[in-house]
């Protein structure tokens, strides 16, 4: 089956799929911009020890022409909110969330148009990934990157994304987030997990046939369900 | 109760402050809180890779008084990628594959071993260290690469281990609906435990956990705001039953 990935600039992206690499495939045979794609690499690099040599590393692998490299590596670091006292650290020392930040700083460093980020919220806790939405936002906006997030969780992919590809068990869709997610009845069909606050919405209408809006904070609900008792 | 790790008032320059954890034998607890707690350094300090000159007991034993074949037979730990696989298979890997039946790992036995996937890896992992019989697994933040079924099954297969073997679990998460699969909960935060308890009892206090920054799953967010209100009594997790006793 011949796909087209749209993907829309200045906005969240999301997929959700069973097969990340081929979809990565996909958007570098149909899109002529740089991409940098942020995953869990750091795991395999068991010989590295230093962040600083971590950076360097990765320019001699990419083969980054730069002309300054330590203004480069620290420029990286800042607009991911790490100073530079983190060049030193010890690599098995930082916890999980700062090294996706190191990475993130990595795929900084070859000025990528368009940035693949691979199932890293799960390293957050809830105050880290409302930074990591800020963050993501300034670059988006300042550095005027294209983000895509793959992901499989709906949870993740319904309270940030803005444009949702789902291609999964045979299935290709894509359309906004909210739109896609509304579609419960298919979503159960193609076993897509719903997310819960839909799911929760949907199952009122259905069996209370109670006219409840679809929101995406508990907050909200909360007051559509007591305005409903 | 039977305490198999004792940690009284521990403390150490950065992370910790007077924190104390009593974790029961044959249960299942989860430490959780935010980002950069200090929950993967106290697995290490419980695996003896940090060592401390503190009093943390196992079995009523300082941890430094055992030897490390000792220590090895009654405490394996399961630190994602940290692993140095000694054979090619996992079949090769593990001496006793009854031990561990139950955690599907069938599928993988013969293969390269550095050809798993990152959850063939972990399960691997897992199964190599319950392969040594230990009284105690600490599980750092492993289950964050599984879905929720595919924890099911392994919290399920646990639960058959530990009845059949004696094992208590350790695990740290910033999942808390990890911890719903769990006998108790810790939260660290600030230093110190500044909750524990049953998990749902815990999930209660919602101000306290997000001033931590952890995330509350979704029903029991959502059930602690409607008690709130006085339409609930107690957290209800299954939306059906939910929706039954909200419209009776």
């Amino acid at each position: 089956m011949e796909i087209d990935i749209n993907i829309i600039e200045n906005t969240f992206n999301g997929i959700i799929t069973d097969d990340e690499e081929k979809i990565i495939e996909l958007i570098k045979q149909q899109s002529i911009q740089k991409i940098g794609i942020i995953r869990e690499d750091y795991l395999s690099y068991n010989f590295l020890t230093k962040v600083y040599e971590w950076m360097y590393y990765e320019i001699r692998r990419k083969r980054l022409i730069i002309k300054n490299p330590k203004k480069k590596i620290n420029d990286s670091l800042k607009i991911v909110g790490l100073n530079t006292t983190y060049l030193n650290k010890n690599i098995n020392k930082l916890s999980s969330s700062e090294k996706i930040l190191i990475t993130l700083a990595i795929s900084l460093l070859s000025n990528p148009d368009i940035i693949i980020l691979i199932d890293l919220f799960k390293y957050f806790d809830k105050e880290n990934e409302k930074k990591l939405i800020i963050l993501f936002d300034k670059i988006r906006d300042k550095y005027n990157k294209t983000i895509i997030f793959i992901n499989d969780d709906s949870e993740i992919m319904y309270k940030y994304t803005n444009n949702l590809i789902i291609k999964k068990n045979n299935l290709f869709i894509e359309d906004e987030t909210t739109k896609i997610f509304k579609r419960v009845d298919f979503l159960h069909k193609n076993n897509i997990k719903v997310p819960e606050i839909i799911e929760l919405t949907y199952l009122i209408k259905k069996k209370k046939k109670i006219k409840l809006e679809y929101h995406k904070d508990v907050r909200d609900i909360l007051k559509d369900i007591y305005k409903h008792i | 109760m039977t305490k198999i790790i004792e940690i009284n008032n521990f403390s150490d320059d950065n992370l910790f402050e007077n924190l104390n954890i009593n974790v029961e034998k044959n249960k299942i607890t989860t430490i959780s809180g935010a980002n950069s707690c200090g929950k993967t350094t106290l697995i290490r300090i419980l695996n003896r890779e940090i060592i401390t000159d503190s009093n943390i007991l196992l079995n009523n034993i300082n941890i430094n008084d055992y030897t490390i074949s000792e220590y090895i037979s009654l405490v394996q730990t399961v630190i994602p990628f940290e692993i140095v696989f000694q054979e090619n298979t996992l079949e090769k890997e593990i001496k006793n594959l009854s031990l561990v039946k139950g955690l599907r790992i069938k599928s993988i036995l013969t293969k390269n071993i550095k050809e798993l996937t990152i959850k063939e890896k972990l399960l691997a992992q897992v199964a190599i260290a319950l392969d040594l019989k230990p009284q105690l697994l600490l599980l750092d933040n492993i289950f964050i690469y599984f879905n929720e079924k595919e924890k099911e099954d392994i919290f399920k297969f646990l639960r058959n281990y530990q009845k059949k073997y004696n094992l208590t679990v350790i695990l740290t998460t910033t999942d808390l609906k990890d911890s719903l699969y769990t006998d108790y909960l810790y939260i660290i935060g600030n230093k110190k435990v500044i909750l524990k308890g049953e998990p749902l009892k815990v999930l209660e206090k919602d101000n306290i956990l997000n001033k931590v920054g952890l995330n509350i799953p979704f029903m029991a967010d959502l059930s602690v705001k409607l008690k709130d209100y006085d339409l609930l009594d107690s957290i209800i997790l299954d939306q059906n039953k939910m929706v039954d006793i909200l419209w009776k």
